[in-house]
């Protein structure tokens, strides 16, 4: 258990590509050719990523920033990993970024400052849809969330 | 079972365990309170929305050793707007850890609660000149808890200031006069209109105050003025003040 532990330790390490947590660089995402590397999803922590994963739909790649702006915790854009976001969209290939960062006050505010910086290169900016979740109750749906899921409501 | 009934807005959110979050709450009754919100980080969870940031609701509350938990909670206000920018985010943020600095638990504070109401409104709705907006809370707070700058007098030889040019002393909390200014190397210029600017703020009402326009020139005074006045009051520095810079100050 203690070797696996500090195995652990000195193997993990980030994806030079994605800021992923990984323990061979690039990370099995970034290094795969089934994965479309024109579309890059921006997640707020290597757990999201896991999340993302366990839909079997998405067939992109990923970008983990390890946190979101936070001006109550100090947490800056530059306390994050937003300069290699931006530094990969510079390489080329890119044509659209998905921010998937969580719908809080932080995560929404972290998603607008992105896309501020993204959209003058003339890519494509895209934010997850807000709404009602599956299973849910409308009755316990706040004001907001129920205005966010019908503007985001869809012709069947 | 007791309960207790009242509102709140959310200065302050910590997750606890799998789903649970620690809710730093403002209420006008109970004063600065903890809320645990049970499960709230739950995609399904009735408490989703009103434990978030800022949300402002009513709240019913079971008391539980030094905290309370939350029993039923309607959001009356999420400042949804607060996130669409840094720049609100941060003043904002600014905003709540001033209140929270403040505000003491168990003690009723209607007025300082109506003022965090207000400020959060500006900072969420209002349109312009969000820096000086957040000067007026800076001044409005620091006169609701009891230590209102004095302003009609020198804080050294008691007269009424003469003259254009004084400076204030965070120590003393007021204005130093031309003729004593000389022997008060340690205070910070402010102008006679600087001065009147914060006399209108001081007497104005907590919905009248936000509306009142600040030059730019009594922004940097101000600018100076608050944090170390804020400061020497509080013995405490609030360090998201720091964070503005980099937005708007």
């Amino acid at each position: 258990m203690t070797q696996t532990i500090l195995r652990a330790r000195s193997e993990i390490r980030y994806c030079s590509v994605c800021c992923n947590m990984t323990d061979r660089d690039p990370c099995a995402i970034c290094s795969s050719n089934n994965r479309d590397k024109s579309v890059i999803c921006v997640v707020k922590d290597p757990r999201d990523v896991v999340a993302m994963e366990k839909m079997h739909d998405y067939r992109g790649v990923y970008h983990v920033l390890h946190g979101t702006i936070s001006p109550m915790e100090g947490i800056g854009p530059d306390d994050i990993r937003i300069r290699e976001l931006l530094s990969r969209i510079n390489d080329g290939e890119v044509r659209e970024v998905i921010l998937a960062t969580n719908p809080d006050v932080e995560g929404e505010a972290t998603a607008v400052y992105i896309s501020r910086l993204i959209k003058p290169l003339g890519i494509r900016v895209t934010r997850i849809a807000h709404g009602i979740p599956i299973g849910g109750d409308l009755e316990y749906a706040d004001e907001v969330t129920l205005s966010k899921a019908m503007e985001g409501r869809r012709e069947m | 079972m007791k309960f207790v009934h009242t509102q709140g807005v959310v200065l302050r959110t910590a997750d606890r365990k799998e789903s649970d979050r620690l809710l730093t709450v403002l209420s006008p009754e109970l004063g600065r309170i903890l809320v645990l919100a049970r499960g709230c980080r739950k995609p399904k969870s009735k408490f989703l929305s009103c434990s978030q940031l800022f949300c402002y609701g009513d709240l019913i509350l079971q008391p539980y050793r030094d905290i309370y938990i939350m029993n039923q909670a309607e959001v009356r206000n999420s400042f949804f707007d607060i996130r669409s920018d840094m720049e609100r985010l941060s003043g904002a943020t600014y905003i709540a850890n001033l209140t929270e600095e403040v505000a003491t638990t168990g003690e009723n504070n209607f007025p300082l609660f109506r003022l965090l109401l207000a400020g959060l409104s500006y900072f969420a709705f209002g349109e312009k000149d969000l820096a000086g907006r957040m000067l007026i809370y800076e001044l409005k707070l620091m006169d609701l808890i009891g230590y209102r700058p004095v302003l009609d007098t020198c804080v050294i030889c008691g007269n009424h200031p003469v003259g254009s040019a004084f400076s204030f002393r965070p120590e003393q909390g007021g204005l130093v006069c031309e003729n004593c200014r000389g022997s008060d190397p340690s205070g910070i210029p402010i102008s006679r209109e600087t001065s009147r600017v914060m006399q209108k703020i001081l007497d104005a009402d907590i919905d009248e105050c936000f509306r009142l326009p600040i030059s730019l020139g009594e922004k940097e005074q101000l600018n100076r003025i608050l944090p170390a006045y804020i400061e020497q009051k509080l013995e405490n520095k609030i360090k998201s003040r720091d964070f503005l810079k980099s937005f708007f100050i």
